[in-house]
């Protein structure tokens, strides 16, 4: 059903393709399998995504199980303490970069629900080594992607990627300013698909100290 | 009124523009004859035919919006649609304009402001099947003073040009097959051509005439030879049956030759050959017929035996020029093959290939056309890597031929996916694909405008998009290319170097062909984007 119905738009493995991929933790617009239902039955409006009336309430219900398993989400027992991950986090200036509700500044993902959206192994992979996972929009654009932007005085603005077009350039830095550029008016543009703005935590945080922070955050749901 | 005003304002174009606009002919307001459309080079001021002429050049005889003064073009209006997905291109004629609004209304607008003077809806069934794309239309046709729209749901539908009045309607095929229709019809005498989708859904393709005047049915082609025809045994067994060849873009017509061109589109099942052993004619083929009898002259098959979808589904432009010395009449395609393609349209002769974007699948084209097919390039259960994409080096959007500058320009886009094959039986409206796609989309993917010298396929310049696009480009006698790019940035390029002379940000995807019309002597560039038609013009 999904090779037939699925695979040409969102890719034979999940991975999109003209539409959005579906290997993901969170899917925004089907939280629930009563919206995950409604657009498989009635196709959402605006974009590409077609009605599929012929296939029966059981199918449907097939079909979405078997794309919930397309993420790799994988089951993994939390064995550190939520409680000290929260003070963990505000120790180690997490909050000067994510947002989780009332706390924080927005320069990195906002990580409300973040255990909705992702795994464990994820999240670990996410503190000790960021910038290795990318996150790809729905249009297969590096979320979160560093550009280098050298201006015509020579100096040079470090910073996240926010939208881009074929002339412009949108992006903020570390200190949560916006910029905007034409692209003709900047001397150079790197972008660097393997960096990050947020520096690694492995020789900051024990590995105990760093599964009680993935505690916390998969417990945000 | 009569139509003598249009001679003396492009009389005033000619002295002040630097390629002399030619004095069109007289025809009476508001009707479109055959012989006007057959004229429309001529006409500055009207776009008669989806592609702006007969010979689908999508080339604007207006140089009002030039090189020099194209940096000062403004929003004229904006009008706004329905929900859903643009992908028409406007007709205009002597101040009205119409177009298509998501899934299969027809809407006339005031060229001048944008505001509706009619609009009509047919009804449609909340489950329409539309298997293997969006719910677009891409237009209408006029005839004398009638306008022509197909739809969703497979039906064709005559209106008065005028009202919106349904004059008559025929049902070209049934929707509960995955038949359906996307594209807009082409007039040719005193007939309606419509094309068919459906080519996921396993029909048997064809392409249809119908009475101007009447709907009733002239004649049908059908793309998949049947029992005991001729090419029939390019299919094993009865895969022909299922072998899909739809016709979901517009065609080109030489009135001289009397001879329609149309792109057929891929077989089925798109990704699993093992069903449908041989060539599998006529798929992935351009066929020139007679228009009033709907028999071949000739074919050419791009891709035999395609396997990754790369339909023929292209809009193929009618060239007149020397090929290698010699004066050929020429039909000359960028396929979505990757392969920029010269035939000779008299006979079907072929006279070159050239690759215009990133491929991985072919050696070449030999001699005669067939492509030298490299090893490991076929769908396969773990996936094979190949360039281009399903969607191809370009696809149903329009490429542009200027009779300015004699190039050929085409949106590209130059991605690679994972083809995968997977077993599939046949089930009537049901997806028929025998396998998926991945695609690297993103920043692994890159768009660009190319400008091909027509007559050899050499690029003369490339201009890079952000991502691979979906929308067509149009070529005025200002000297400029008109594009649009999926983030929303509409844009004009010098025609001679592909530098970038203006941009607009609409707010919305761009997934459309633009057009130019005129107003006394202010010449307008049109545009969907995202849920509007744009429409500008410069202050003269």
């Amino acid at each position: 059903m999904y090779a037939q119905h699925c695979s040409r738009c969102h890719g034979m493995k999940g991975g999109g393709g003209e539409g959005p991929a579906l290997n993901r933790y969170y899917l925004p617009r089907a939280s629930n399998d009563t919206a995950f239902a409604n657009i498989i039955m009635n196709g959402i409006a605006g974009t590409s995504m077609p009605a599929t009336w012929a296939l029966s309430d059981k199918q449907i219900a097939q079909l979405i199980h078997f794309v919930r398993g397309l993420s790799e989400n994988e089951e993994e027992e939390i064995t550190g303490d939520p409680v000290n991950g929260l003070v963990l986090m505000e120790k180690s200036g997490c909050f000067s970069c994510h947002v989780i509700g009332a706390k924080g500044v927005s320069i990195g993902p906002d990580l409300a629900s973040i255990g909705l959206r992702r795994g464990s192994a994820y999240l670990r992979e996410a503190i000790n080594n960021p910038g290795k996972q990318k996150i790809l929009d729905e249009n297969g654009f590096i979320s979160y992607l560093v550009v280098d932007a050298t201006l015509q005085s020579g100096k040079t603005i470090t910073g996240v990627r926010i939208n881009e077009d074929t002339f412009t350039l949108q992006m903020k830095d570390a200190e949560n300013h916006f910029y905007s550029f034409r692209k003709s008016e900047v001397r150079d543009i790197l972008r660097r698909k393997e960096a990050s703005l947020m520096p690694s935590f492995s020789d900051i945080l024990s590995a105990e100290e760093t599964e009680d922070i993935i505690a916390y955050l998969m417990n945000l749901k | 009124m009569k139509y003598t005003m249009i001679l003396s304002l492009v009389l005033i174009f000619a002295c002040s523009s630097p390629v002399p606009t030619e004095s069109p002919a007289v025809f009476e307001t508001g009707k479109v004859p055959y012989e006007r459309i057959v004229e429309a080079n001529q006409d500055s001021l009207n776009w008669l035919t989806y592609s702006g002429n007969y010979q689908s050049h999508r080339y604007a005889p207006f140089a009002a919006i030039n090189r020099q003064n194209v940096s000062t073009l403004k929003v004229a209006w904006v009008y706004q649609t329905s929900p859903g997905l643009l992908e028409v291109t406007p007709i205009v004629v002597d101040g009205l304009m119409y177009i298509t609004e998501p899934p299969s209304t027809v809407t006339a607008l005031d060229v001048g402001t944008g505001r509706k003077v009619w609009t009509w809806s047919p009804e449609m069934p909340s489950n329409v099947k539309t298997l293997g794309f969006p719910p677009a239309n891409r237009g209408v046709a006029i005839l004398n003073q009638t306008v022509y729209v197909g739809t969703l749901d497979a039906q064709l539908f005559a209106l008065d040009a005028k009202s919106g009045a349904v004059r008559w309607s025929t049902r070209v095929a049934d929707n509960r097959t995955g038949h359906a229709i996307t594209t807009a019809p082409i007039v040719v005498k005193d007939k309606v051509i419509i094309g068919i989708s459906g080519g996921e859904a396993g029909i048997r393709g064809f392409l249809d005439a119908y009475d101007s005047e009447t709907g009733e049915q002239a004649w049908r082609f059908w793309t998949i030879p049947g029992e005991g025809e001729p090419g029939v045994g390019t299919w094993e067994g009865d895969s022909w049956k299922t072998g899909a060849g739809a016709t979901w873009v517009p065609g080109s017509y030489d009135p001289e030759l009397d001879l329609l061109y149309w792109g057929v589109g891929n077989p089925g099942p798109d990704w699993n050959g093992d069903y449908r052993k041989g060539d599998n004619l006529y798929t992935c083929s351009v066929v020139a017929l007679s228009p009033s009898t709907g028999k071949m002259k000739w074919y050419f098959q791009f891709t035999p035996h395609d396997l990754h979808d790369w339909d023929a589904n292209q809009t193929s432009i009618l060239i007149d020029g020397k090929f290698e010395g010699e004066k050929r009449k020429m039909l000359v395609t960028a396929n979505r093959n990757a392969f920029y393609y010269l035939l000779d349209r008299e006979t079907g002769e072929y006279l070159r290939a050239v690759p215009y974007a990133k491929q991985t699948w072919a050696k070449g084209i030999d001699k005669n056309g067939r492509p030298e097919v490299l090893p490991d390039t076929e769908p396969t259960e773990e996936g094979t890597l190949v360039f281009p994409s399903l969607q191809g080096a370009t696809n149903w959007f329009s490429p542009s031929y200027s009779r300015q500058t004699e190039y050929f320009y085409v949106a590209t886009r130059e991605m690679g996916s994972y083809y995968f094959k997977s077993k599939v039986e046949y089930e009537p409206g049901e997806f028929f694909l025998g396998g998926g796609e991945q695609a690297l989309q993103g920043d692994e993917a890159k768009g660009h405008i190319k400008a091909l010298e027509a007559t050899t396929g050499e690029i003369k310049w490339s201009f890079d998009l952000h991502s691979p696009p979906w929308a067509g480009v149009m070529s005025t006698a200002g000297g400029l290319v008109f594009a649009g790019t999926n983030e929303g940035n509409f844009i004009a390029l010098d025609a001679f170097t592909g530098e970038a002379l203006w941009d607009f940000q609409t707010g919305g995807a761009i997934r459309a062909n633009p057009i130019s019309y005129g107003i006394g002597n202010r010449q307008y560039i049109a545009i969907a984007a995202g849920n509007a038609i744009y429409v500008f013009t410069t202050e003269n």
